[in-house]
């Protein structure tokens, strides 16, 4: 289980860098959420939609409406030039904090 | 069964019962509980199970809700335009309420930025200076009388002695104000600020020269330095330097600079000379250098930095006592920023005016914010229902306060743009009232801003207050009226209403008490006729040809008699001290004094008490005195008569006569000794006309002149006139307050008729049934406006003993004042009564005809 803190300060990342992939909907996204992380990352599903609407506001993602083949109309999001910039700003700060921990923690001893 | 659709529904309202959401995020929403449905079905779930756990995986309502308002917190543009649009349909729907509100904040708005405006100019005063905050006037505190005296004039080697023993001062300089008549081919002119001043002058204060070295022109004995407007009105475009200008037909000074002087400062000089060149005037350069009695220049100084003035005063304390031992004197250091609000001992005396001032702008603003707030909790009633339904479709607490606020702050800045076109209208007569060119200049930050501010401040404050109140209403009952009770506030109104005419009432006493004061010194017997005096400045060459000019003018039918004297009695200021006869060696009276010669008592219709005015018969007058009675009261000597007396160091002489005490000064001070003297220097030529129209007796007077000295400019005015200046102050004062004081009770009752016309249609059907039931016209009228009057009745109780402890405060400035009379409460008790009679019987009148069925029909 991972810490609201921790929740808080990934989630930006995260949704930008699945956002990477391509244009996305809510619905797929939380799914992949939930694949990756295997299922450490628990979130209410409904709590990534004010973050899109924020990361919207703040012009790191555009959106549109897009009607799927069965009829049902799903809200988009890709990531915009500012969010790519946002983003490797981000990259850039976790893979300092990685590095870090990686050289505190060395790997665990293993029993041959 | 289970009802997916309606499931869906439901939980789309649970979401909207903790926030509103913008567009579309419901219905994103509503896709995502549908996708997990779908998952969950195809992995085999019942329809309410499947549902259930989508949901749950959603996320609960008020969670999300939570999250989503914590992003629209950050305040969308869409929102606030959102707001805006509603706000401004709202005003359309209301026009009535609405110009109510925009006019009164509007006017308040106008009033209150002149007022500041105002204020701003007055405070601005001399600050432009560079390092200002190390500039100061010196004070000579003279000790010697039971009460200090403060002086801004000081003896000559006071600035020598300062910039030469003491390292903390950078600069000193003095100046001596003159005037002269200055010729420039065939251009002359009566120059009546003419300064004698160190060249240390331009060190210290920042005229920005225009046209070569101030600083360096005055370094010449024969050079001047001019501002930019007399060169002009002497040179037109031309270039000044190197001109030659004549004063008084006597010097030659050749013009070495130009410098620019802003209109906010009191050193409002027009020409500079060097004062050195006194001495080609014929002041000895032995007098400037050690005559350490006679008190003749303003001197100023700049502390060098880190310089500590109170240090400093202690340090010189014992300067002008080693040079005067008799005389106990020391060094005031007054801020250059105080000099201009501040009297010489540091009395507030203009700035008193400007906190007055300050404060009547807030209680206007003050009173227009009421309005509008009275005006909004009063129709609260009637916005319940749109405020419950707001609730209901999701409208949180916060947004609504929001929605209010903005309302609120728009009407504020419409009223703000009626405000500028009003401030525009008004600058010309605002400006002729208070005597000032001031100037609104749109593209100035400062105005600008201060403007948007107290506009901003007031729609939150005018708002605030209503959107507690109605955003606090429970949706529920709002809806269905029961709760929202028209007496909403109805205490808090009446407060508010009492508070507004409380303060118009007071206001408008302060306007009768400001304007019987003028009026009573104005009208007061002084102790010599002031009408029908003209008189002139003798100048240059003229100046002995006192005595021809008085023939001349005595020989004319217009004129009744003519007198020579150094001053005008407004303008008698200097004191000295005396010695007499049997004088009790504790006994130190400060005598004012004017040189005036024999026939000045008969001209001024001045009155004789006892023994006899100066006679031509009698030579050795010239070496008399005469006092007055206030002088012959403070000597302790049982019959000045005969007594003889020494004036200022000088000759010893008898007092032949005492003179009735007339005032001449502002009534603000009590008559003080004075003595008059035939000896000496007379500068005015004063002739007392017949009464009635001065047009001939002043051109007769310009022939005489001409006559006597051809070639010099003739310049006149009249001595009442001169007292009229006196009381400029306290004139503006009483203007600038009575129109004031109007525009409270205008606005206090633009909120009335707003009051009224709620009031009114309140009690439609209490009227209604009333008259159904048989009650008349006029008792209706006067149940109406009873309800109102009583708070206007009271809110004179209220503002009377406030209005005459505060009156009466004011008057004891004055040593001769008027007394408080029952007609000024009565009058502003009256007024306000009427007034606000006047503003609700319209609408009084209007229900109390109308047929009751029309307004019984209306359920």
């Amino acid at each position: 289980m991972i810490s609201r803190s921790l929740m808080a300060a990934s989630t930006k990342p995260i949704l930008l860098s699945i956002l990477l992939e391509g244009e996305d909907y809510g619905y797929n996204i939380i799914q992949k959420v939930k694949e990756l992380s295997g299922g450490a990352l628990e979130w209410a599903d409904g709590m990534i939609y004010p973050v899109f609407q924020r990361l919207e506001k703040d012009g790191l993602v555009a959106s549109r409406w897009i009607a799927s083949p069965e009829g049902r109309f799903r809200k988009y999001y890709r990531i915009t030039a500012q969010g790519h910039a946002e983003l490797s700003e981000e990259m850039a700060q976790w893979r300092a904090v990685v590095a870090a921990m990686g050289k505190l923690w060395r790997p665990l001893p293993t029993l041959d | 069964m289970f009802n997916l659709e309606k499931a869906i529904l439901e939980w789309r309202r649970s979401f909207r019962r903790f926030a509103s959401y913008e567009e579309g995020v419901l219905a994103e929403l509503e896709t995502h509980l549908r996708d997990e449905f779908g998952r969950l079905k195809r992995a085999g779930a019942g329809d309410e199970e499947a549902f259930a756990a989508a949901a749950l995986a959603v996320g609960r309502p008020e969670a999300v809700g939570a999250e989503y308002s914590k992003s629209a917190a950050r305040c969308s543009p869409l929102l606030i335009v959102s707001h805006v649009k509603v706000a401004l349909r709202k005003a359309r729907r209301r026009k009535g309420t609405s110009l109510i509100n925009i006019l009164g904040l509007a006017v308040g708005m106008a009033a209150c930025a002149l007022i500041l405006l105002w204020v701003r100019d007055e405070l601005s005063f001399d600050r432009f200076h560079h390092g200002v905050e190390r500039l100061y006037r010196l004070v000579l505190v003279d000790q010697r009388t039971d009460n200090s005296s403060y002086i801004r004039e000081l003896p000559s080697p006071v600035a020598d002695a300062l910039a030469k023993d003491y390292p903390e001062i950078e600069a000193v300089t003095r100046t001596y104000g003159a005037r002269f008549q200055v010729r420039f081919g065939d251009k002359a002119f009566n120059e009546n600020a003419v300064a004698f001043v160190d060249p240390a002058y331009f060190r210290i204060f920042s005229f920005p020269g225009v046209v070569g070295d101030p600083a360096a022109g005055l370094s010449d004995q024969s050079s001047v330095v001019l501002t930019e407007e007399t060169a002009l009105k002497y040179f037109g475009g031309e270039n000044p330097t190197g001109k030659v200008l004549n004063l008084d037909g006597r010097n030659d000074y050749r013009v070495a600079g130009v410098v620019r002087v802003p209109r906010n400062t009191d050193l409002r000089f027009a020409i500079f000379l060097p004062l050195r060149s006194l001495e080609r005037w014929g002041i000895s350069g032995a007098s400037l250098d050690s005559n350490w009695r006679g008190r003749m220049y303003r001197t100023y100084l700049r502390l060098g930095p880190g310089g500590d003035p109170r240090a400093l005063e202690r340090k010189t304390s014992g300067l002008l006592k080693a040079h005067n031992p008799g005389r106990d004197e020391r060094l005031r250091l007054q801020p250059l920023t105080e000099m201009h609000l501040y009297a010489p001992d540091g009395t507030p005396a203009g700035m008193r005016i400007v906190v007055v001032l300050s404060l009547i702008a807030a209680l206007i603003l003050a009173i227009a914010c009421i309005n509008f707030m009275n005006l909004a909790t009063a129709r609260a009633g009637s916005r319940a229902k749109e405020i419950g339904l707001r609730k209901t479709v999701g409208a949180r607490r916060s947004q609504l306060i929001r929605q209010i606020l903005a309302e609120s702050v728009l009407m504020s800045f419409l009223a703000l743009a009626l405000a500028i076109v009003l401030i525009s209208a008004a600058l010309p007569s605002f400006g002729r009232l208070t005597e000032k060119s001031l100037s609104f200049d749109l593209a100035d930050p400062a105005a600008v801003s201060g403007l948007v501010a107290v506009a901003l401040m007031a729609g939150l404050l005018a708002g605030l207050y209503p959107a507690l109140v109605l955003s606090s209403f429970r949706p529920a009952a709002a809806l269905t009226g029961r709760s929202v009770s028209p007496r909403t506030g109805a205490r808090l109104r009446k407060a508010l209403l009492l508070f507004q005419f409380s303060v118009s009432i007071l206001l408008l006493v302060a306007t009768a008490v400001i304007l019987s004061q003028v009026r009573y010194i104005q009208s007061r017997k002084i102790g010599f006729d002031r009408e029908n005096l003209i008189y002139a400045y003798i100048m240059g060459a003229n100046r002995d040809n006192v005595e021809l000019l008085k023939r001349e003018v005595e020989g004319r039918p217009e004129f009744l008699g003519a007198s020579a004297c150094d001053n005008l009695p407004t303008q008698i200021l200097y004191q000295y001290s005396a010695d007499w006869e049997g004088r009790d060696s504790a006994t130190e009276v400060e005598f004012n004094y004017t040189i005036c010669d024999f026939d000045y008592v008969r001209t001024f219709r001045m009155t004789i008490v006892a023994g006899r005015d100066f006679s031509r018969d009698r030579p050795a007058d010239e070496e008399a005195f005469l006092i007055n009675e206030e002088a012959a009261r403070r000597m302790g000597v049982k019959s000045p008569l005969g007594t003889r007396l020494r004036f200022m160091d000088g000759h010893w002489g008898e007092i032949i006569g005492i003179v009735k005490d007339f005032n001449f000064r502002s009534m603000g001070t009590p008559i003080s000794p004075l003595v008059l003297t035939p000896k000496g220097r007379k500068r005015y030529f004063v002739a007392r006309l017949k009464p009635g129209d001065p047009g001939p007796a002043v051109r007769s007077f310009e022939q005489a002149w001409e006559r006597v000295n051809p070639g010099f400019v003739f310049e006149y005015g009249f001595v009442d006139r001169n007292f009229d200046i006196l009381y400029r102050n306290e004139r503006q004062l009483g203007k600038i307050v009575g129109s004031f004081s109007l525009l409270a009770v205008f606005i206090s009752c633009l909120g009335l008729v707003g009051l009224a016309s709620f009031t009114v249609g309140q009690k439609t059907k209490e009227i209604g049934v009333r008259k159904v039931l048989g009650a008349g016209r006029s008792e209706i009228a006067r149940m109406l406006a009873s309800a109102f009057l009583k708070w206007v009745l009271l809110a004179n109780l209220i503002a009377w003993p406030a209005a005459a402890w505060i009156m009466s405060r004011w008057l004891e400035n004055y040593a001769y004042r008027t007394r408080l009379t029952f007609w000024m409460f009565a009058l502003a008790g009256i007024v306000s009564l009427v007034v606000a009679l006047a503003t609700i019987s319209v609408h009084t009148l209007k229900s109390a005809l109308a047929n009751p069925v029309d307004s019984l029909r209306t359920e």
